[in-house]
């Protein structure tokens, strides 16, 4: 899913009955743990189902799970890839010992937002001299299927910044809500080997439909409207070349998602000092009370920090979320402290995701507008607005 | 050098010796020399720092106080001011530890070559100034550069690090170390007074002269403000910034000032580098 | 079972008790060796962090053991230990933890056989726990897939009480929008804290702070006004006047109590509430739970109706959940949920200490299991730190990202405290809090 030209080659497109999900699910889970939207009571996570614990109270996955909705989950899939505790290794009797005990999930129903966030995530921990090895180990591990959103909830802004509400290709297996049922696209090789055989075959005992079962027009209309988003407006199925020449367009622009215009992009040719005291910064987060849910809850959010544990004769390091919104995030041993207010380390988690780091991955923007940040936020801040005032102010 | 190519695993290290550098009452400073265990060797130039664990307790970055010894070891200096350092500060020599690295750029050696050197250094600030001071005074290197000068500066007398090395270096052709403290002490024959003050009377020749400045933020920033009064332009003004860091390698973003990571980009960089910086260090 | 186990950290008075263990030994009197005994000098001087985090870390039990009343070498040390080992219990009870976990009593340095036989007793009722051992892998509980959907909490009895007063609250915001206006403009404050509609797509009510007439047209105030403004007080500088709910005076009436706020530098415009309204258009929970409608002080009070028509607590209710289910798995669950943002202490007015014990790096409150370890200490400790403080406003609840229903706890407690101490905090300007005071005679509910 990384390499583009394999992209173009698997490419192509089955579909999936809703009222096969379940076995569908049943299928995903034999190899790897299955992850799934739930609802948790209070909000909607992704978390790990129980197909065994299920199917002993004859549960159904469907019920347990929130797949079917069309909803954007309070936390992203980020913990699959980025887990808020994990154990990197355990120095043992005077040695260590590297924790190479990593699971695969299979992801299930991951919105574009998440997923083009899990683009950043990559282009910031796996490009460079080292790349991040417990990240690179989960990418590789997991399963991770995309699902189209059908409309914009209240604060998304996918759309400002560049991300295609309904699809994106970082994924293995894509799904688009057609009805009554998914259409299926395989991304990556991984997704193709994972499923080919099972969807294909028209006589499987769960009943799955192969994609001469349905008529090329239904996709043909799922797709017209996206395609007429891309340079070449070719409505019609979005086959093999279609995609290819997606993909000749993303690169012609140079960005890696390319499709829409990022309205709420910085100029990354300006200085960072221009930025730095473009607004009234202070004022703007008067309101922020300093927690660091908007870090946590962010799909891109990637910083981190080491924790010492020590047990009985041994010691364990972990890798731990950590938030720039802290002031224990710079603070130095001294008691000196670069960002000692509350206003620079927002500023610092602004500027750093619009400005920075496009400036290091050409151009990758760390927001994909998913607007957990502005909907989670206890007093209202709200990222938007600020990114307009500073554009605003840009434009001047 | 890294077990299967994961940066964040340590090697390890044994601390061969532990020398007390200050002899003011809290004996906060002490170098630790110390060598990789196992066959590898660390390869590193001036500027650089490793990551320094103790398990159990955590990890600290710390800037290399020597070039790398003829039997393979090299020092570093640390002061004790936290929960990692009180425990280093703890260890005893033959103790094992882990260390990671080497990380960060360095100075800019070549760039500097033909040119007459002004070190400012501040208390422990000389240490990651030291292994820069090693490998231009070194037989190899020494006519590559012009004169040498050093202002060193303590608090106290008992503050100066590194005492034992100044008489080798005053041997060597063409150095001139001055050394300073806060407030006059009795049979002090040193200078008195900050740096800032005192680098007029010094009579240094700025005109082919690069400026290395290691210390307290305060001090760095009133040497740097009189050396630009004196005409020297910004880009001949190094230093070696410090934040928190975790990662080493450019992950972690905790380091992040502007676009530029400390432990990548940095964490020597000129003065005017860090004027197009935003003021967060 | 062998004899390390089950592990007892015993906390000793080093005047009383510890010299009581001493004489046991002295006298030969026998008693299991299940005891680790650190010595302190006060059984005041227990940090009830300290019970829990040896909980946390893997303790079987706890036993703490000091002077007798009336005995104290700092003459009242163990009455202030006493409340605070009451209410712990009661915390870790409503947490789940077997009551017999934690044991506390007090022996007196000529009470060696008496030493002995309550560490027989204290070993027996370990053993015979139950629940709330968090060592490594039992407490891992499998994350639950199955989850419920979410039920819409029916509206609660104001619902038609709501829509009555709707038309009066606009007459309300006029009124406050005037009072404002001339608190600034005749100087008497310099900054009004108060509610205002932002212009999202979900059209939330967020805090804001107006410091100039013109702008107060933007105050609003109506249902849905719900974050707690009491701690935006902390950064003001000069005379702050704040739009201000009960739970919000509560609030700042504490603040006032403990010292981080002068009573002269802010103006309290006092509002009735009947409760706020959350996104989903249902009443907060801790609204429902909450029987204070009046604010008990204020400089102005502008609600609906006057003071003596408002119905002080015409519902006291406790929500039949929160007090039922009392178990261990509930709180693995509630902590499972959490992420550890924070957002909860940020929100909470009584959370202003300038480095929380878990910022802390020395000493290092970190337990041994970083993940689930962490997020129980964080909630037991911060349920400590609120004991007897919580003004039950609800924020931590309102400000959770991820529906941890974590305010149960701290409920049971400002419960049990105004049961036993018949204190509640943030009502009474002159009573003395529950926890910096004693009765000599106070109930030692649970002792041995």
């Amino acid at each position: 899913m990384v390499d583009k030209k394999q992209n173009v080659e698997v490419r192509d497109q089955k579909s999936i009955s809703k009222n096969e999900m379940q076995g569908f699910l049943r299928h995903l889970s034999t190899k790897r743990a299955l992850v799934c939207p739930v609802d948790t009571g209070k909000v909607i996570e992704f978390r790990e189902v129980d197909i065994a614990l299920l199917d002993m109270n004859q549960g159904s996955i469907l019920d347990a799970t929130r797949i079917l909705d069309d909803h954007v989950s309070y936390k992203s899939i980020k913990e699959y890839y980025f887990p808020q505790t994990e154990l990197m290794f355990t120095f043992e009797n005077d040695d260590i010992v590297d924790n190479k005990d990593i699971p695969g999930y299979a992801i299930f129903g991951a919105r574009p937002c998440d997923l083009e966030a899990l683009r950043v995530m990559t282009a910031v921990y796996s490009t460079g001299k080292y790349a991040d090895p417990f990240f690179h180990r989960r990418f590789e591990a997991n399963f991770l299927i995309g699902i189209g959103c059908k409309n914009l909830k209240p604060e998304c802004f996918c759309q400002e910044m560049g991300v295609d509400k309904e699809f994106s290709d970082f994924c293995d297996v894509m799904l688009t809500d057609n009805g009554d049922c998914y259409i299926v696209e395989y991304l990556s090789e991984k997704g193709r080997s994972e499923l080919d055989g099972y969807l294909r075959d028209e006589n499987h005992p769960l009943g799955f439909v192969s994609a001469q079962n349905h008529p090329p027009a239904v996709a043909g209309t799922l797709f017209s409207k996206r395609a007429n988003k891309i340079d070449e407006p070719s409505p019609g199925l979005r086959d093999a070349e279609n995609a290819e020449c997606r993909m000749q367009n993303a690169e012609i622009r140079g960005g890696v998602t390319g499709e829409l215009e990022k309205s709420f992009a910085l100029d990354v040719e300006k200085d960072d000092t221009e930025y730095f005291d473009i607004i009234d910064w202070a004022k703007v987060t008067e309101m922020c009370k300093g927690c660091g849910i908007c870090t946590y809850i962010c799909p891109t959010c990637y910083c981190f920090d080491f924790k010492d544990v020590s047990k009985k004769g041994t010691a364990e390091r972990y890798k731990c979320w950590d938030s720039c919104m802290y002031p224990k995030f710079t603070l130095h041993a001294s008691g000196h402290n670069p960002r000692e207010h509350r206003h620079e380390r927002y500023r610092q988690r602004v500027l750093h995701k619009y400005k920075y780091v496009p400036n290091n991955f050409d151009g990758v923007i760390a927001c994909t507008g998913c607007g957990r940040c502005v909907r989670s936020c206890p007093v209202g801040v709200n990222i938007k607005d600020i990114l307009k005032q500073i554009i605003e102010k840009n434009d001047d | 050098m890294y077990h299967d190519n994961n940066p964040y695993l340590p090697m390890k290290a044994k601390i061969e010796r532990i020398i007390q550098e200050t002899s003011s009452p809290d004996l906060d400073v002490k170098t630790f020399k110390m060598k990789l265990l196992g066959d590898e060797s660390l390869s590193f130039l001036p500027g650089q720092f490793i990551e320094f664990s103790i398990p159990g307790f955590g990890e600290c970055p710390f800037g290399f106080a020597s070039m790398l010894q003829d039997d393979g070891c090299f020092d570093i200096t640390i002061k004790r001011t936290g929960k990692v350092t009180n425990r280093i500060h703890a260890l005893d020599e033959g103790a094992n530890v882990w260390i990671r690295g080497p990380f960060g750029n360095t100075f800019p050696l070549e760039k500097m070559e033909g040119s007459d050197l002004f070190y400012v250094a501040g208390g422990i600030g000389l240490a990651p100034l030291r292994p820069f001071i090693q490998y231009v005074l070194s037989p190899e290197n020494r006519k590559k550069y012009g004169k040498v000068n050093m202002l060193l500066a303590a608090r106290s007398s008992t503050d100066h690090c590194f005492t034992y090395d100044y008489d080798t270096w005053r041997t060597i052709g063409d150095t001139t170390i001055q050394q300073t403290i806060d407030r006059d002490e009795p049979d002090w024959t040193g200078l008195v007074g900050f740096p800032h003050n005192l680098i007029k009377d010094m009579a240094i020749d700025l005109s082919n002269c690069y400026a290395v400045l290691c210390g307290p933020p305060i001090m760095i920033k009133a040497v740097q403000e009189t050396l630009t009064d004196m005409g020297m332009p910004l880009d001949r003004l190094y230093t070696t910034l410090e934040m928190r860091m975790t990662c080493g390698v450019g992950k972690c973003a905790k380091c992040n000032i502007g676009h530029q990571y400390i432990c990548v980009d940095g964490p020597v960089f000129s003065m005017a580098e860090l004027s197009a910086m935003p003021n967060e260090y | 079972m062998d004899n390390s186990s089950p592990k007892i950290v015993a906390f000793l008075c080093t005047w009383c008790s510890y010299a009581g263990a001493d004489l046991a030994g002295t006298g030969r009197n026998q008693y299991p060796p299940n005891i680790r005994v650190i010595r302190v000098p006060c059984s005041g001087r227990i940090n009830p962090m300290y019970i829990i985090k040896a909980l946390l870390e893997g303790a079987d039990g706890v036993m703490v053991s000091g002077c007798h009343p009336g005995d104290c070498h700092y003459l009242v040390g163990n009455y202030f230990a006493r409340r605070r080992f009451v209410v712990l219990k009661r915390l870790l009870t409503a947490a789940g933890f077997d009551a017999d976990r934690v044991n506390f009593t007090w022996v007196s340095a000529s009470e060696g056989a008496r030493f002995a036989d309550v560490v027989k007793e204290v070993t027996e009722k370990v053993l015979g726990c139950q629940t709330g051992n968090v060592r490594q892998g039992t407490v891992l509980c499998p994350a639950s897939p199955v989850g419920s959907t979410t039920e819409n909490r029916p509206l609660s009895y104001t619902s038609g009480k709501r829509d009555e007063l709707y038309e009066q609250y606009l007459e309300v915001e006029d009124h406050l929008i005037s009072i404002c206006r001339k608190l600034l403009e005749d100087g008497t404050v310099n900054s009004v804290i108060g509610y205002q509609q932002e212009g999202g797509d979900m059209s939330l009510c967020v805090p804001c702070i107006i410091d100039s007439p013109e702008d107060v047209e933007k105050l609003v105030w109506y249902n849905r006004c719900v974050p707690n403004l009491s701690s935006y007080l902390l950064q003001r500088q000069g005379k702050t006047a704040i739009v201000a709910k009960p739970c919000d005076t509560r609030a700042i009436l504490s603040l006032i109590k403990e010292n981080q706020l002068k009573r002269e530098d802010v103006y309290i415009i006092g509002h009735t509430c009947y409760g706020m309204v959350g996104n989903d258009g249902n009443m907060l929970q801790a609204c429902s739970d909450c029987t204070v409608r009046v604010p008990p002080i204020y400089d102005t009070f502008d609600g609906i109706g006057r003071k003596t028509d408002a119905i002080q607590g015409d519902r006291p209710l406790d929500n039949p959940d929160n007090l039922l289910n009392e178990t261990f798995e509930r709180f693995v669950n509630e902590m499972n949920k959490c992420i550890l943002c924070y957002s909860c202490r940020q929100s909470c007015y009584g959370c202003y200490c300038k480095t929380c014990f878990m910022d802390r790096g020395e000493p290092d409150w970190q337990t041994a299991s970083p993940d689930i370890g962490a997020k129980m200490l964080y909630h037991l400790g911060r349920t400590t730190h609120l004991s007897g403080r919580c003004v039950e406003c609800g924020a931590c609840e309102n400000a959770c990202a991820s529906g941890v229903n974590i305010r149960y706890l701290i409920q049971a407690v400002t419960k049990f405290i105004k049961d036993t101490y018949d204190y509640e905090a943030g009502m009474d300007l002159e009573k003395e809090p529950a926890m910096l005071t004693y009765k000599v005679d106070d109930e030692e509910i649970g002792f041995l």
